[in-house]
């Protein structure tokens, strides 16, 4: 495949942004208004905009209010949070949702490397059982017992975690119901500090809601995902398009800041500040030039208050145009989406690539972050036949899924009936 | 439905809508369009302001749904206020003064249009309340008993009905349970002493047998049932398959 102009990709990608994403996250900030107007007791509820995702979704919100006109009634923060954070939070002791967390993002590594991901440590002398692949009710176990260096791992897990309170203290100022707005998608963050901090109300407020991991949901009563609810993606539902390439939405929201790992101790009344919070983050949080972020935020710039009533029919076109250029991509689109690598996060440092580069062509295809770009990218000429096969096969698994749903909703009625 | 001959009960509790006012065939969809196609109308003649009804449809769609989302989120047991959504609605449309009025009225005129008034319980319930039971009507509904009384009084002007109590009102609803515990309360009758007759499974048969009332369920012709389900698919086809109505804003390339 030829590969396009860099300048050429860069203002696809800013144009895609302006024309799909921007009209897609208008409908999301509406949305978001429609709940905080809605939201019964308002006055004890913060809405908590989640590092790193959420701190753009902040900007886009805000900037949503101030050209549409809108009242904002609900306090908004910038939370520093992430999945390390909020499970050091659910570890005291550790609760299901905690361990089966670590133990889908841990499977099959050895227990040091989650208790050097938890602690941010690598002095930590361990003894050799640690050694063994991850195992949630051994981890409890190891992590609980009564010798030093478990007892050194639960110590900095703590002093992070004191810090981290005190931070979500000063966001929240007291008030009791947390709303974590966030990119999504499971909604780990909103299981584990609901398991951690139990003092406290939380929801979640997310871009998507998706059970992509099959664990147990019991937060999905207070998750709601305000563009996109669907555990799999579904061709005749376009929103959910974004899962088939959900980096891209990540990749459009996230700044080019570090995930948070680590909070320093506060100096004086200051709240203790994350690792994130490097000199001028704030400002690193904007668009560093034209791309998928600066051409979303544009088209929010361009608002006035007499669009918002075209803003359902506006994010209809944006999803259209967002699933043609992520399902049905051609080599321009693959140019202008291509991302830089992706961070797997939890406390770690290694990245993951958006295109797969080892083994042979289908294994390629099927470990890349964005199959149908993948595909298109292996096979320029006959990728296209490939997607209309690709999305046959999402069509008929969906039918399947939903044959099987409807069949396991009639069986009890069948035998309850006389 | 089958009546007794007398309830024996010293309160007889109704619900609203589709047991003292029956619903016709068309779907909550359509009822909401049809809103909107009026107050569209309205808009334009009485005040010139040009409104697409499938915008203004849209918007009370998306207002209801994320209303009661966020109502789930913080106080589950309670009910959204209609007003509230008026004021949401209208904010959203750039309304303010009589055009936003007109969203209520609007609201109030289809319903009224599309009600009809259960003659057999109501001549029912009368014979009770000159017996001396006195009847109430219990909702679970985002209006407030002054427009459930508007709509009773219109349709049904002698009806028999002493109080109305809603969810909206009272920020607590049937099928959690929690409004029969006000009604209870209000009345200061206990549960034994009540007659609770509503269509509902769960808000006006399950849940108040739960808490020790009485019940009977109003139950509609299923073939209504299946009517509003048919109006209800179609109205989401013609939805799916509807074009977007299109806006020339500067700059956009989107088809």
């Amino acid at each position: 495949m030829r590969a396009a102009h860099p300048d050429s990709a860069l203002a696809d990608a800013d144009r895609f942004g302006r024309e799909a994403l921007g009209p897609v996250f208008a409908e999301f900030c509406l949305r978001l208004w429609l709940t905080e107007r809605f939201l019964p007791d308002a006055e004890d509820a913060t809405l908590l905009f989640c590092a790193r995702g959420g701190l753009r979704l902040k900007v886009l919100y805000e900037r949503f209010l101030a050209r549409t006109g809108l009242p904002g009634r609900v306090p908004r923060a910038a939370l520093m949070v992430s999945r390390l954070v909020a499970a050091r939070a659910a570890l005291q002791p550790p609760s299901e949702g905690v361990l089966s967390e670590l133990g889908r993002e841990f499977a099959g590594r050895p227990m040091t490397e989650v208790a050097a991901a938890l602690a941010q440590r690598g002095d930590l002398d361990l003894p050799a059982a640690w050694d063994a692949p991850f195992a949630g009710d051994r981890f409890a176990a190891l992590l609980t017992a009564d010798e030093p260096a478990a007892a050194a791992l639960r110590a900095a897990v703590a002093e992070q975690d004191v810090r981290f309170r005190r931070h979500l203290d000063a966001c929240t100022g007291g008030r009791r119901h947390g709303l974590l707005v966030d990119t999504g998608l499971y909604g780990s963050t909103v299981r584990l500090l609901q398991d951690g901090i139990p003092a406290m109300g939380w929801s979640g407020l997310q871009f998507a809601r998706s059970n992509y991991k099959r664990l147990p949901t019991p937060h999905f009563a207070r998750t709601l995902g305000l563009s996109v609810e669907s555990d799999s993606y579904r061709p005749w539902e376009v929103s959910t398009a974004a899962l088939r390439f959900w980096h891209l939405i990540e990749a459009a929201l996230e700044p080019d800041l570090p995930s948070v790992r680590v909070f320093a101790d506060s100096v004086g009344d200051a709240p203790p500040r994350a690792n994130l919070e490097v000199a001028g983050w704030e400002a690193r949080i904007g668009p560093a030039g034209p791309g998928l972020f600066a051409g979303a935020l544009a088209h929010i710039e361009t608002l006035r208050p007499d669009d918002l009533p075209r803003i359902p029919a506006e994010a209809a076109r944006g999803w259209r145009a967002f699933k043609r250029a992520v399902v049905w991509p051609d080599a321009r689109m693959v140019a202008a989406l291509e991302l830089a690598d992706r961070s797997r996060d939890f406390g770690r440092l290694d990245t993951v690539a958006q295109f797969s580069e080892p083994g042979g062509t289908l294994a390629r295809i099927r470990d890349s972050l964005w199959r149908e770009g993948a595909l298109v990218r292996c096979f320029p000429r006959a990728g296209r036949a490939g997607l209309v096969l690709l999305e046959i096969a999402h069509a008929a698994r969906t039918l399947r899924l939903q044959l099987s749903a409807v069949r396991r909703t009639a069986r009890p009625a069948r035998q309850g009936a006389p | 439905m089958l009546l007794p001959e007398r309830s024996a009960a010293r309160v007889i509790s109704c619900d609203v809508f589709d047991t003292l006012l029956l619903r016709d065939h068309r779907s909550e969809s359509r009822r909401f369009r049809d809103i909107a196609a009026l107050a569209a109308q309205r808009l334009a003649t009485e005040h010139g302001i040009l409104r697409d009804p499938a915008a203004i449809w849209s918007v009370r769609v998306e207002v209801q749904r994320h209303a009661y989302r966020a109502l789930d989120l913080a106080r589950p047991t309670g009910d959204v206020r209609f007003a509230d959504m008026v004021d949401a609605m209208a904010q959203v449309l750039g309304l303010s003064g009589p055009p936003a009025a007109i969203l209520h009225e609007a609201e109030i005129a289809v319903e009224r249009a599309q009600l009809s008034a259960n003659a057999p319980l109501l001549e029912w319930l009368g014979a009770e309340a000159r017996a001396g039971a006195r009847v109430i009507a219990v909702s679970d509904i985002y209006h407030d008993a002054a427009t459930i009384g508007l709509l009773l009084g219109a349709l049904c002007p002698r009806h028999p009905v002493a109080r109305i109590y809603t969810s909206a009102d009272h920020d607590a609803t049937k099928r959690t349970g929690a409004l029969f515990a006000t009604v209870l309360r209000a009345e200061g009758a206990a549960p034994g002493e009540v007659l609770h007759i509503g269509d509902d499974h769960r808000a006006d048969v399950s849940m108040p047998r739960a808490l020790g009332l009485r019940t009977l369920q109003v139950v509609r012709p299923r073939h209504l049932i299946l009517r509003r389900r048919t109006d209800a698919l179609r109205a989401r086809l013609v939805s799916a398959l509807a074009p977007p109505p299109r806006y020339d804003r500067p700059g956009s390339r989107l088809a």
